[in-house]
């Protein structure tokens, strides 16, 4: 008994430094104060329980204590080693559970029969102080006379034996109320050990039968020193407790943190999917499964049915205003937000009145926070400013008998605000942290959905401005001529827009007078760019068809004129465009070619001296289109001719200035080299050759730059005269 | 300062000054102009100029664009935009912007000549 006395007070120390670790881990952690708090005065007491033992069994006689006060002392200090240990444990899920008033009813309970076994306690303890003494005299006799006694120590043994019964008998009641009132929460919300009580009792009973069954000392010298290695059972009991809580259960919640976070990962990544390929009238019937899911989820979390949220509504900003889009987003019972009395509507009306409810959020946002008046507003206002789920029991008059608690939830995609939700219940006023995360996890897909829909909508505009933009790209290639044609000669045309609406243009209008044609550019690409050299082939042919239908040529350079003026009343004035752009027209009768304007220099190849004429004539000689009226292209007036198999090339700047990974650009010389190896071929096939060598030669630069597109609008007029 | 009390531009990639030079004035302008809108920069600029060119009844500006390495389309428009308010002015208000440009950059080549021709007799090249 003795190597088991000894063994129980050593295995004390591996149980105090465990508990010791576990403590002082915990009490880095943030938000784990209460719980490290009584965590410590569960371990100080099992530390006086140690105590109490070590001193009575090493020191013995040199103690006043013999086994009935290291009995009541080790129970009393195990007991509240245990209780404290149990709180620590609860401490956290009591009070978020708001059951902290129900834990204190039956605490209170308890300590009433604590504080009896207690007054046992101190009978016993004072009892150890006549120790030494007669224990005839009141009070040590218990009122029981010993006079003339034969053995003194016989008599305080039979008084100890009675009072430490009566307080194993209190002991006992207060360890079953502990098992059985104390912690009797509503069910789900602690994890209740009985155990370790009953194992109190079991010891409490072990030790009292043993010490009842032992022969009463004769003197001091033999008195009985209690068998503290039962004891045992109680550490091991508490390591068992210490271990399961603090350790098993704090992996298990580890585990099931990650489980859970993984589960809504996996929900998000279903979430994005369906919101993604479903169409645009499938996301409001999302949002609506996304609401009951977690109206369900509430349901089943919660252990009193009747104080869970009863309703929820999602409001989305929509331009500048909150709204709720659809009366599919309001489920379960829902009010206004409302300081004047809802009482006399129906749930119908209320709704109504919900859906027709806005928020505006410039005033939400620009008005000092606190200083609505009205209840939403003011309620919507602080969620939104601290973006932090706001909760509020103080419902104003309006609502009073209907709802009890509101909830606001803002939706934030970062700092950009998506819109809000609200919760309410009607039976209780306070919201369980399981409810709050919830409503969390609602907002957060709300976040994904909305972000998603905005996403869509954005999507949605940029195929509509891309389908504006292709058609204008379509109207700019559709007003080139079908059949380019000049009579004596073959000819090939050829133009690629660049990625955006571009400025090139070129045209061929047969006329009693000659064959009129062009090619020019508009400075800068775009729409602007675009509808400018639309207005230009417009003008141009305008004024063409008034000279036919007044049946007289019209001069070369009085055509480019009336193009200039209408490009400065339509583009600039009316529009407003600071655009501008270069044109060169041809009239081509016969062999000879007039020409005027300014635009690029043209390559000329004459065929019987294979030579490369540059036609400098073409630039340079009046100002460029729709920038000034006052400007005259007289002075630009030129011509030249061409004999047999001469080919003219004509040609937009996106074909001279590609460039290749140098930088260095295509150039004139580019294309009288072009000239140069492939005059011989016809029109049609010398434009593949001069693009392929063109395309060549900007693989490396700007295709590669570009994606396999031009910089500029690349366009192409060649002539050969048969 | 210059004669007009004109202050300088001085932001990003462009400068551009009026000097007062022994017959007149000149604008100088260097740097590169690509910037979305430079006629909000140029436009205030010229305005201010043509004001003072009027009002001094001084004959000629030089516009000096040598130092320029590049003008984009909005700029030439600005340009163009103080050449035409030549137009608009009374025989005696008139006054001749010359041009000074650098041959060796294409853009000047190809875009500074025709800005000869929007008023007739308003612009010079040197």
């Amino acid at each position: 008994m003795e190597l088991f006395n000894t063994f129980h007070l050593f295995s004390y120390l591996p149980v105090l430094a465990f508990g010791g670790i576990i403590w002082y881990e915990r009490m880095r952690r943030q938000g784990a104060q209460k719980r490290t708090t009584y965590l410590l005065l569960s371990l100080a007491a099992l530390t006086l329980s140690a105590m109490v033992q070590a001193a009575a069994t090493l020191l013995q006689t040199s103690m006043p204590f013999t086994w009935p006060q290291v009995f009541v002392l080790s129970g009393i200090f195990y007991f509240l080693a245990l209780i404290f240990l149990e709180y620590a444990i609860h401490v956290k899920r009591i009070q978020e559970s708001f059951l902290s008033k129900d834990f204190h009813r039956a605490v209170w309970g308890l300590g009433a029969w604590f504080g009896l076994a207690g007054v046992l306690a101190l009978v016993v303890l004072l009892g150890a102080w006549s120790w030494q003494g007669p224990h005839d005299t009141f009070p040590w006799n218990l009122g029981v006379s010993m006079a003339g006694a034969e053995n003194p120590i016989l008599g305080y043994t039979e008084q100890m034996r009675l009072v430490v019964g009566l307080y194993s008998l209190v002991l006992i009641v207060v360890a079953l109320w502990g098992a059985h009132r104390v912690f009797n929460l509503q069910e789900g919300v602690i994890r209740k050990r009985s155990y370790p009580f009953y194992a109190q009792i079991l010891v409490t009973v072990i030790l009292l039968v043993s010490q009842w069954m032992e022969k009463p000392a004769t003197s001091v010298a033999t008195a009985n020193i209690l068998p503290v290695g039962w004891f045992s059972i109680l550490s091991l009991v508490y390591i068992v407790r210490l271990i399961e809580e603090f350790f098993f259960w704090s992996q298990f919640q580890l585990r099931s943190d990650k489980a859970k976070l993984e589960q809504r990962q996996h929900v998000q990544n279903l979430l994005i999917r369906r919101v993604i390929a479903g169409a645009d009238e499938e996301d409001k019937g999302i949002i609506r499964e996304l609401m009951d899911a977690s109206l369900e989820k509430v349901k089943g979390r919660m252990v009193v049915q009747e104080y869970r949220i009863t309703g929820i509504t999602v409001y989305r900003l929509a331009g500048n205003v909150f709204r709720v889009e659809d009366p599919g987003h309001l489920i379960g019972y829902v009010t206004p937000l409302a300081e004047k009395s809802i009482k006399n509507l129906d749930k119908q009306k209320l709704n109504d009145q919900i859906l027709r409810t806005t928020y505006d959020y410039q005033e939400l946002r620009d008005t000092p926070v606190g200083t609505l008046k009205d209840f939403g507003k003011r309620l919507i206002q602080e969620a939104l400013a601290k973006k932090e789920t706001l909760v509020t029991s103080e419902v104003p008059e309006g609502l009073r008998g209907l709802q009890r608690l509101v909830v606001v939830v803002p939706i934030f995609d970062a700092d950009h605000v998506l819109g809000f939700l609200t919760a309410f219940k009607d039976s209780f006023d306070r919201l369980y942290p399981a409810e709050k995360d919830i409503l969390g996890e609602l907002a957060e897909n709300l976040t994904t959905v909305y972000a998603l829909m905005a996403g869509k909508e954005v999507q949605r505009e940029r195929n509509r401005l891309q389908g504006e933009m292709n058609t204008a790209r379509d109207i700019q290639t559709s007003i080139l001529p079908r059949n380019a044609s000049v009579p004596g000669y073959q000819v090939a045309t050829f133009m690629e827009t660049a990625t955006e609406v571009g400025g090139d243009v070129f045209d061929f209008i047969p006329t009693p007078y000659g064959t009129y044609f062009g090619i020019g550019d508009v400075a800068g690409h775009g729409l602007p760019a675009g509808m400018m050299a639309v207005i230009s082939v417009a003008a141009l042919h305008g004024a063409l068809d008034a000279a036919k239908s007044l049946g007289k040529p019209l001069p070369l350079d009085q055509v480019y004129d009336a193009v200039n003026r209408v490009l400065c009343t339509l583009n600039r004035d009316r529009i407003g465009s600071d655009k501008f752009m270069t044109q060169n027209h041809f009239l081509a009768q016969g062999s000879t070619i007039e020409h005027v304007g300014t635009h690029m220099v043209a390559a000329l190849w004459r065929a019987r001296t294979q030579t490369i004429e540059e036609l400098t004539g073409l630039t340079n000689k009046t100002g460029f289109l729709g920038l000034s009226e006052h400007m005259l292209s007289r002075d630009s007036l030129g011509s030249f001719t061409m004999d047999k198999d001469d080919v003219l090339v004509l040609y937009s700047d996106g074909v001279s200035e590609a460039k290749n990974a140098n930088g260095t650009m295509f150039g004139l010389d580019g294309i009288k080299h072009a000239l140069v190896e492939h005059a011989a071929q016809t029109p049609q096939e010398f434009i593949q050759s001069l693009l392929e060598g063109l395309r060549r030669h900007a693989t490396t630069g700007d295709l590669k730059k570009h994606g396999g597109r031009f910089t500029d609008d690349i366009s192409l007029v060649v002539l050969k005269k048969d | 300062m210059n004669k007009l009390n004109i202050a300088p531009i001085n932001q990003g990639k462009i400068q551009v000054d009026l000097l007062d030079n022994a017959d007149g004035l000149t604008v100088k302008l260097v740097g590169d102009i690509d910037m979305e809108d430079p006629s909000l920069l140029l436009d205030p600029f010229f305005e201010k100029v043509h004001q003072g060119m009027v009002a001094g009844k001084i004959p000629f500006v030089v516009a000096d664009f040598q130092g320029l390495t590049f003008l984009n389309s909005s700029g030439i428009k600005a340009v163009a935009k103080w050449i035409m308010k030549l137009a608009m002015l009374p025989p005696d208000q008139k006054y001749q912007i010359r041009i000074a440009h650098n041959k060796a950059i294409t853009w000047q080549v190809t875009s500074l000549p025709t800005l000869t021709f929007l008023v007739p007799g308003a612009v010079k090249i040197q």
